[in-house]
């Protein structure tokens, strides 16, 4: 199976990045990290307004917000400073990330901010009176 | 997550004689609560309260035991209280208490640090074991059933089988899926399956097989013709919405997100041909039974205790009711005074029917009996975690034809509960 080691070291590279991204911020157990993949505007809009009220209720440190997209370190900048930080990868770098991530989960506040599987399924949102806002704390932050 | 709860269990059976001379205080309302309260229970152990941080929890109940603030509850020190932490928030609560004065004797602390390792090379490569174990089960199911055949990875429950298999002809239909095979945990997968005469689509799998299809398929994705379909399983995902009434109950789950149907896609339930006359299952006298469903692992389900519903059964006795329990091996025994019975699924309707009353705590057999054509009174356990839990899980928002009434335990006090519950059967 040789396409599965390309895909091991893949996730293995990722995993170098996460322990980078984990000794920069001085990541324990009580932070968190939210990762931002999609180009979805509305729904990273709302993610990031959401961020601060994620890392209330769930007693969190810190979190580390991590993206490849300039547009959503802009919606960052609204955040920054409320011990909430935003970490800058490039595309690549990003995409090993996520493999790694769905290697492992490799803490108890990690949260992938997309409806598209296997981090999520847009579907609720589509066909159900669902609140962008409460499919983004429960569904995505999966705060109870 | 198997690995905490084993962790729990044995954690509060090695220190069960202490626990049992303590006032025992649980630290969190948490993910961990539950199962330690189920823990405890079944070393003859109540916990005297709940402390959690947060004020909107406080004054409320969960499981029938108070929670408090911390300081409230634990202020001054109390040599008699032996605190249980178990949470990923477990520095924090350590702190706190030995701030406090609660030396580490005071303290039953249950690590979570599991979750601190997960990152480790090693975890990582025991990981792509479990990928390469997926990813050669799936070769191997590809070539014995052709590599178009979608592989359904059936949900351990009872209720989720049944309601999977409901709206699986719509999924067909829309996404024109040719031919699938329904890889099923348990018995009951094959059971309930030929209630809708697709038991020959079934293959049972094991949980290793299962937990390793999971790991290949979280990681490899797409290229995998694979379907999850429950999402408990897949991902730790959480629909309920605090703080209002859900716009979506349990159904939903799988008609909106895992079969991706629309919102006015309707079930299509097996169909049932109604008993004829001379019908008579042995031992039950025919609407003067009443069938008692105890046994219930769901997250709504309710706690209680053995003498509860032991007190139940001899009230309804006395009032001229035989009164049976549904139970299946040695964990599940008859409630006092009553008799066991058991039944398949597909006989369910109409044994609950001949027998005219259907007293359960809410499980998966509530699904698949929703319909049946008797009284039914079902019981939930109020999740403080989750305001919307009952709602979420109701059978009367899940199923417009369910004719029957839900309760929730914790509303009642213990004697009001029993005199509602014995008084039902006779209105």
């Amino acid at each position: 199976m040789d396409y599965l080691e390309k895909e091991f070291e893949e996730a293995l590279a990722g995993r170098d990045i996460w322990l980078k991204i984990k000794e920069k911020y001085g990541f324990t157990n009580g932070c968190g990290m939210v990762i931002f993949p999609s180009e979805d505007e509305t729904l990273n809009r709302a993610a990031v307004e959401l961020l601060p009220e994620y890392r209330k209720k769930v007693f969190l440190k810190k979190i580390i917000a991590v993206t490849d997209k300039a547009a959503v370190r802009g919606l960052l900048k609204q955040v920054t400073g409320q011990e909430i930080f935003c970490e800058n990868l490039e595309q690549e770098a990003l995409r090993l990330l996520l493999k790694y991530y769905r290697l492992v989960i490799p803490c108890a506040h990690i949260s992938v901010v997309s409806t598209d599987e296997p981090y999520g399924e847009g579907n609720l949102l589509r066909e159900e009176d669902v609140e962008l806002e409460d499919f983004i704390m429960s569904a995505v932050y999966k705060v109870r | 997550m198997e690995n905490m709860e084993s962790r729990i269990l044995e954690a509060v059976k090695t220190y069960s004689e202490t626990l049992l001379k303590k006032r025992v205080v649980i630290y969190g309302c948490t993910f961990f609560t539950k199962r330690l309260c189920m823990a405890l229970q079944r070393n003859g152990i109540q916990a005297d309260a709940i402390v959690d941080n947060d004020k909107n929890k406080a004054g409320k109940q969960y499981l029938g035991i108070g929670i408090f603030l911390p300081h409230q509850y634990l202020l001054p020190y109390n040599p008699q209280a032996m605190v249980i932490v178990c949470s990923v928030h477990e520095k924090e609560m350590l702190q706190s208490l030995h701030e406090m004065g609660y030396e580490d004797s005071d303290i039953l602390h249950i690590s979570s640090e599991m979750e601190i390792y997960a990152d480790t090379l090693e975890y990582a490569r025991r990981q792509m074991e479990a990928v390469r174990r997926g990813a050669e089960y799936y070769r191997k199911a590809a070539a014995e059933y052709g590599k178009d055949t979608k592989l359904l990875v059936g949900p351990k429950a009872s209720g989720d089988i049944f309601i999977a298999c409901s709206y699986l002809q719509a999924w067909c239909l829309k996404y024109d899926i040719k031919d699938y095979v329904l890889l099923g945990l348990g018995k009951n997968a094959k059971d309930i399956a030929a209630m809708f005469g697709i038991d020959e689509k079934v293959k049972m799998i094991s949980e290793e097989e299962l937990d390793d299809l999971m790991v290949a398929y979280m990681f490899l994705g797409d290229s995998m013709n694979v379907k999850f379909i429950s999402e408990w399983t897949l991902t730790i995902r959480n629909s309920y919405f605090p703080g209002r009434q859900s716009p979506i109950v349990f159904r939903d789950k799988f008609k909106l997100e895992t079969f991706r149907l629309t919102e006015n896609t309707s079930p299509q339930y097996p169909p049932y041909c109604r008993q004829d006359r001379d019908y008579v299952p042995e031992g039950l006298w025919k609407e003067k039974t009443v069938i008692m469903a105890p046994y219930a692992y769901s997250s709504p389900a309710p706690m209680i205790s053995p003498d509860i519903w032991a007190e139940i059964a001899d009230v309804l006795s006395s009032k001229g009711y035989v009164v049976y329990t549904i139970g299946y091996g040695e964990k599940e025994p008859a409630v006092k005074g009553t008799r066991r019975i058991q039944f398949s699924y597909k006989e369910a309707r109409g044994v609950l029917e001949f027998a005219g009353n259907f007293l359960s705590a809410r499980s998966g057999l509530c699904d698949i009996v929703h319909m049946a054509e008797c009284r039914q009174l079902i019981i939930y356990g109020r999740n403080i975690r989750n305001d919307n839990s009952v709602e979420f899980f109701s059978l009367r928002r899940n199923y417009p034809d369910f004719k029957g009434e839900e309760i929730i335990f914790d509303d009642f006090e213990r004697q009001e509960f029993i005199d509602y519950v014995t008084d039902y059967f006779e209105r």
